[in-house]
Order: structure tokens, then C-alpha cells, then sequence
């Protein structure tokens, strides 16, 4: 473990991957801080500027922009009241009204540190977790695989916001999507319409940037822009020993509950940093302050939803399967690299695994290095009107596709997609689902295929192999838990 | 009032997309692919199989919003100006880049795009397009070294 640890840190340590880490954090907290974009588009836009890079130091870079990104949402839910992703949502709540009360500064402060503890313990989880997971998982056999992504794709698309039937069909959608291009068994082609360009499948950036970005401009364009920016000066930074004892105890919590929730797949931040200020209200002795600036309701949900990302790394990096869509982007970003994320990459490629580790930490500590002495340049840039920022968000979109095969169809395609995701989201469907089944398409299909096979046609061992069978219970507990309101709901009425 | 057309339906439009998506995967794997056997399935079954479910859950949908309550909440407006600018200038690029080069798909993209937006001022997109064209000059073609051409004719591909 130790010596692991060391050789993640010699490698993170190393100058080019510093540089590169930190050119990640302050470009995330750059994008994230600027309004109207998630994490996700800052990932997926910033995506081809990591491609000639050496495989760790993208990775780092890219792990660098999420952090960033993660932290630049949180400014803005406390400064703006608006969240940067769902998973800032929450804290608006009280963090605006602390800003609103003049204490922006405590706020910022705390959600700062309270992320980066719990990025110290989702640190240390992964690495202590991580090995014996993925060496538990060399054991799986294709039935249990299949078992365990059918389970991550049911709960992504019951878990998430809106109607569970829509994130269902989200999901076939986006595995029907995955699909596309050639078949690796036999050679067919798959839905390409005899195009060319796309016997290689459609491109991952060009799924991931139409369905996020795009869409989410033409759907942030429609309202009106919320420029309530609070435009005070931040008279004190740092909070008081009265404001730190409060939220040492939620911090505390939030991280335990977001650490559960990022290893479950399909849960991720969004989810956790509710539950954690859902938490914090039930345990606090006077809950009426919440919504009115407690400091709880921003230091459980900030530590939860780090504590959740970061975790969210385990069955990513060890299974191979990503939770959230933000992890589909760090496994899209593997993948192009060539190495296929999975239980293997801890044992053969032990300098990524462990430098990514290694990396994550250093990326905590830099955002609050970096962060909390730049609160005023990123304050000055909540300023920037959304008209100048998306027609230069659509820049990035274009150059970053066109980039990825030099090949003006991945523009076409990713505007195409643009209008599709435009037109789901008006109609109240998530894309994550889509984004999961996508990337998880192939290989679900693979490991189906290879599963009837060594069966001989026969079903039955999805259900007859324990670990299998554990996943298909869970799968089957998931899809209860969506059906069963409505049946009580029916019996009663 | 409080009734919404079956056409601003939210449930029943997505409903709709979805069975038009499955039955699409269904037609065209049909025609196209060998669908194998339980123990060695073609590359049609699979597909045959997602479209299958996708159609279930449309029909499922469209159902449900034939047959419920009309809530006003599942009316949906659309408008179309900003996401068919954004579309269009994406479109426009990709179009325009490999014949004239960088800086002109860049220009028209800007201005297309800002149609899209709340306002658009003419000197405040010509500023705005003349600051991230020299941005995107420098970072992607200069410093990534990304094989853009830069402008229209032979003679000053960088």
C-alpha cells in the first residue's frame, strides 16, 4: 500500500504532471465559475486539448478540470444562486443566503474546505479500496459483468431526476447509439447508412458535446438571464472558529454518506449532496434555520458531493464501469488512449492507477490553494453575459470535434445530436442514461454474447451464479423501489 | 383550459421519438443483419432486442399520456430560434472550414451563433469574434499545432 502510494506520488510529483494537473484545476474553476456550464461540458469541451498528451498526464488534467469544474459550481450556486450541476443545487440553498447576509466569504471558505477533506478521504478510500476490488473483480466471468452493468444502467436511469420510464428508455437509447459502427465479432456494419465516418462508431466527443453543451445552450438561451450576481465585496475570507466547529461534524457526515453513494453505480454527487442536507436538517437540534444561511446546509452537501466524485473513481477505474456521467467522460478519455479501463489496469499499468490517485489528491489541494486567493478574479468573471459565452462555447465545440478525425462529419453529427438532446431535454429526458448506455453499449454486448456462448444458449447461470445473482436481485430491488409507489398509490386510491 | 393538445403532450412526443427509434433499430436490423442463434447471436439480435425494449417503453409512454389526466405541466412551448442558430452555425463551420480555412468558419459561426442569443449587437459580435479568432489562431493552430488551414487559398496553409 505504502510503496503504492509512493510511486503515485513520484509520478504525480513529477513537474510536467504538476503543470498539467494544475493547468487542469485553474481551467475546470475557469469554466465552472462562468455560467450556464456543468462540469460535463467543461470536461467534454476541454477534452481535445488533452489528446497529445501522454495517457497519465491527460488523465490528470482531465481529473484536474473535473475538480476544477466541480468547485467553480459551487461559487457560483453561493455567489449566483445558481448552480453550476445538479449536484450545487442544494447548496444555493443556504449558501446564497449566507452571501446575502455578507457572509460569502465563510461560505466559500468552508464549502472550499470541507471539499477538501472529503477529497482526502475519497483518496484514501480509493487507494485502499480500489486492489482488493478490482483483484475480487478478475474473478468475474462474463454473466457477473453483464449482471453489474445492467444494474448500474437500471439505477442510473431510476435514479435520476424525472420520470424513471424516460431514463429507462434513455438508456436502450443510448446502447442502441453505442452500437453503431462496426460489429468486433463478425465484421458486419451496424446502422453506419454507408457512411464511411462512421464504421468506427459514432465519436464519443461528438455524443458527449451535442447531447451536454449543445443542447444545454439552446436550452439556457430560453430563459431570461438570472443576473442576480452579488456584486458586494467579500470583506472576510476566513471563517470563524465558531463557524468551523459547526460544520467540523457535517463535514464529517456528508463525506460518509457521499463516499457510500459514489461507489454505488448510477447514485453519483447529485443524489448524495441531497441527501446530506437532507441529513444535516433532520439531526439539527433548530431545523428552521436551514434555508435561512447555515453553515451545515453548505459544508454536508460541498463534503458529500466530493466525497461522492471522488469515490465515483472506484468502480470507474477498478470495474471499468463508470457511475456518473462525468466518470463516462474519464473512461471515454482511457479508452482513446488505448487502454481499456478495467480490473487489469491496477496490476499492468500500476504508474496510472496509482498517479491518478496520487494526482486527485494534489488537485484537492491545489483548489484550495489556488481557489480561495482567487475568489475576487472569479467573482469578476460571474460577471461575463452568457451572449458572449456561448456563441464562444460553440467555438469549442466545433474546433474540439472537428479535431478528434480532421473530418468535418463529427461537426455534423454532434449538431445533429445537438438538435436530438434539445429536443429530449425540452421533453423532460436526462441525457446521463444516454451518455451511460452508450459507453457501456459494446461492452454489455460483448460480455452477453461471450455469456451465451460458454453456456451453450442457457440463461440460467445470470441466475444461478451467486455473485450474478447478487447483482440481478439488486437490479430487481432498484426497479421495485421505482414500481411500488405507484402500486401503493393504485391499492389506496 | 388546463387541457393540453396531444401534440404539446411532453409524455406523449417522447413516447412517440422512442418508438420511432426502436422501430427504426428493428427495420433496419432486419433487413440488414443475420440475427444467429441463442448460443451464437448474430450482430442483428442484440439491436432487434434494444429496439424492442425501446419501443415498449414509447408505446408505453404515448399510452399513458392518451389515457391520463392532461396536467398543464406537460404542455411543452417550444422555441426554436436559439437552438437552430446554434445548430446552424455548428453546421456552417464544419461546412465552411475545409474550403476557406479557419478565420472565415470562424467568423461565420460567431455571427450565425449570437443570432441565436436575447440581443445581438453588431460591433459587440465583431468584437467578440475578432478576440477568440485570434485566441483559437494561437492556441489550436500555433501552440497545439492542430493541421487547421488557417486561410482560404493554397499559398498561406501555416
Amino acid at each position: 500500500m505504502v510503496e503504492n502510494l509512493a510511486l503515485g506520488f513520484a509520478v504525480a510529483f513529477s513537474l510536467q504532471n504538476l503543470a498539467y494537473c494544475f493547468a487542469g484545476v485553474a481551467l475546470g474553476t475557469l469554466i465552472g465559475v462562468l455560467p450556464g456550464i456543468s462540469p460535463v461540458v467543461a470536461i467534454g469541451m476541454l477534452f481535445p486539448l488533452t489528446f497529445t498528451l501522454p495517457p497519465v498526464a491527460s488523465l490528470i488534467m482531465l481529473a484536474g478540470i473535473y475538480y476544477g469544474a466541480q468547485y467553480g459550481g459551487s461559487t457560483t450556486a453561493i455567489l449566483v444562486n445558481l448552480p453550476g450541476e445538479t449536484a450545487s443545487a442544494v447548496t444555493c440553498i443556504d449558501g446564497y443566503q449566507m452571501a446575502r447576509q455578507g457572509r460569502a466569504g465563510p461560505a466559500l471558505a468552508v464549502a472550499a474546505l470541507s471539499s477538501f477533506f472529503a477529497g482526502c478521504v475519497g483518496t484514501l478510500l480509493i487507494a485502499f479500496v480500489g486492489p482488493p476490488l478490482g483483484e475480487w473483480a478478475l474473478q468475474f466471468g462474463p454473466w457477473e459483468y453483464c449482471a453489474l452493468m445492467l444494474m448500474g444502467l437500471v439505477a442510473s436511469a431510476v435514479l435520476a431526476h424525472g420520470d424513471a420510464v424516460k431514463g429507462l428508455a434513455m438508456v436502450a437509447l443510448g446502447l442502441l447509439l453505442g452500437i453503431v459502427g462496426t460489429d468486433v465479432n463478425s465484421g458486419w456494419l451496424r446502422y453506419t447508412f454507408d457512411l464511411p465516418e462512421l464504421s468506427d462508431g459514432i465519436g464519443f466527443t461528438v455524443i458527449a458535446v451535442g447531447l451536454f453543451a449543445v443542447a444545454e445552450m439552446a436550452i439556457n438561451l430560453e430563459s431570461r438571464e438570472p443576473r442576480e450576481v452579488f456584486t458586494g465585496r467579500i470583506p472576510r475570507l476566513m471563517p470563524s472558529r465558531h463557524d468551523l466547529g459547526d460544520s467540523t461534524w457535517p463535514t464529517v457526515r456528508g463525506t460518509a454518506l457521499g463516499s457510500l453513494f459514489g461507489v454505488l453505480p448510477g447514485t453519483g454527487p447529485a443524489l448524495s449532496s441531497f441527501a446530506a442536507y437532507m441529513l444535516e436538517k433532520k439531526l439539527a437540534r433548530d431545523p428552521e434555520r436551514f434555508g435561512r444561511g447555515a453553515i451545515e446546509g453548505v459544508a454536508a452537501p460541498e463534503a458529500a458531493n466530493n466525497a461522492a466524485a471522488q469515490t465515483g473513481f472506484i468502480p470507474t477505474l477498478t470495474l471499468g464501469i463508470p457511475g456518473s456521467a462525468v466518470m463516462v467522460l474519464m473512461v471515454g478519455a482511457m479508452t482513446m488512449h488505448g487502454l481499456a479501463p478495467g480490473p487489469q489496469v491496477i496490476a499492468e499499468k500500476p504508474e496510472l492507477f496509482w498517479g491518478i490517485v496520487a494526482s486527485m489528491w494534489i488537485g484537492n489541494l491545489m483548489l484550495v490553494v489556488l481557489n480561495l486567493p482567487l475568489v475576487g478574479l472569479w467573482v469578476r468573471l460571474l460577471r461575463v453575459p452568457y451572449r458572449w459565452l456561448f456563441p464562444s462555447i460553440v467555438m469549442f465545440c466545433c474546433i474540439g470535434n472537428y479535431s478528434v478525425n480532421n473530418n468535418p462529419v463529427d461537426v455534423y453529427l454532434c449538431a445533429a445530436l445537438g438538435a436530438l438532446g434539445y429536443v429530449l431535454a425540452k421533453l423532460e429526458c436526462e441525457p446521463a442514461p444516454l451518455l451511460l448506455g452508450y459507453v457501456l453499449g459494446p461492452l454489455f454486448e460483448e460480455h452477453l454474447r461471450r455469456a451465451m456462448l460458454l453456456a451453450r444458449g442457457d440463461p440460467s447461470p445470470f441466475f444461478t451464479r451467486p455473485i450474478s445473482l447478487a447483482f440481478m436481485l439488486g437490479t430487481a430491488l432498484v426497479l421495485f423501489a421505482m414500481v411500488w409507489p405507484v402500486l401503493r398509490q393504485r391499492t389506496s386510491a | 383550459m388546463g387541457t393540453v393538445p396531444i401534440f404539446r403532450n411532453k409524455d406523449f412526443l417522447a413516447g412517440l421519438i422512442f418508438l420511432a427509434f426502436g422501430w427504426a433499430a428493428i427495420a433496419i436490423a432486419d433487413r440488414d443483419l443475420p440475427m444467429g442463434t441463442m448460443m451464437r447471436m448474430g450482430p442483428g439480435n442484440f439491436p432487434v432486442l434494444l429496439g424492442a425494449i425501446l419501443g415498449f417503453f414509447g408505446i408505453y409512454l404515448a399510452a399513458r399520456a392518451l389515457g391520463g389526466p392532461r396536467k398543464p405541466r406537460q404542455r411543452v412551448v417550444w422555441e426554436w430560434r436559439p437552438g437552430s442558430c446554434i445548430v446552424t452555425s455548428m453546421l456552417i463551420f464544419g461546412f465552411v472550414l475545409p474550403r476557406l480555412g479557419l478565420v472565415a468558419a470562424l467568423v461565420a459561426m460567431f455571427f450565425v451563433a449570437a443570432l441565436g442569443g436575447r440581443e445581438f449587437r453588431f460591433r459587440e459580435v465583431l468584437a467578440l469574434t475578432a478576440v477568440m479568432t485570434t485566441f483559437a489562431v494561437g492556441v489550436f493552430v500555433l501552440l497545439l499545432k492542430l493541421p487547421f488551414q488557417v486561410f482560404p487559398g493554397r499559398y498561406l496553409v501555416w
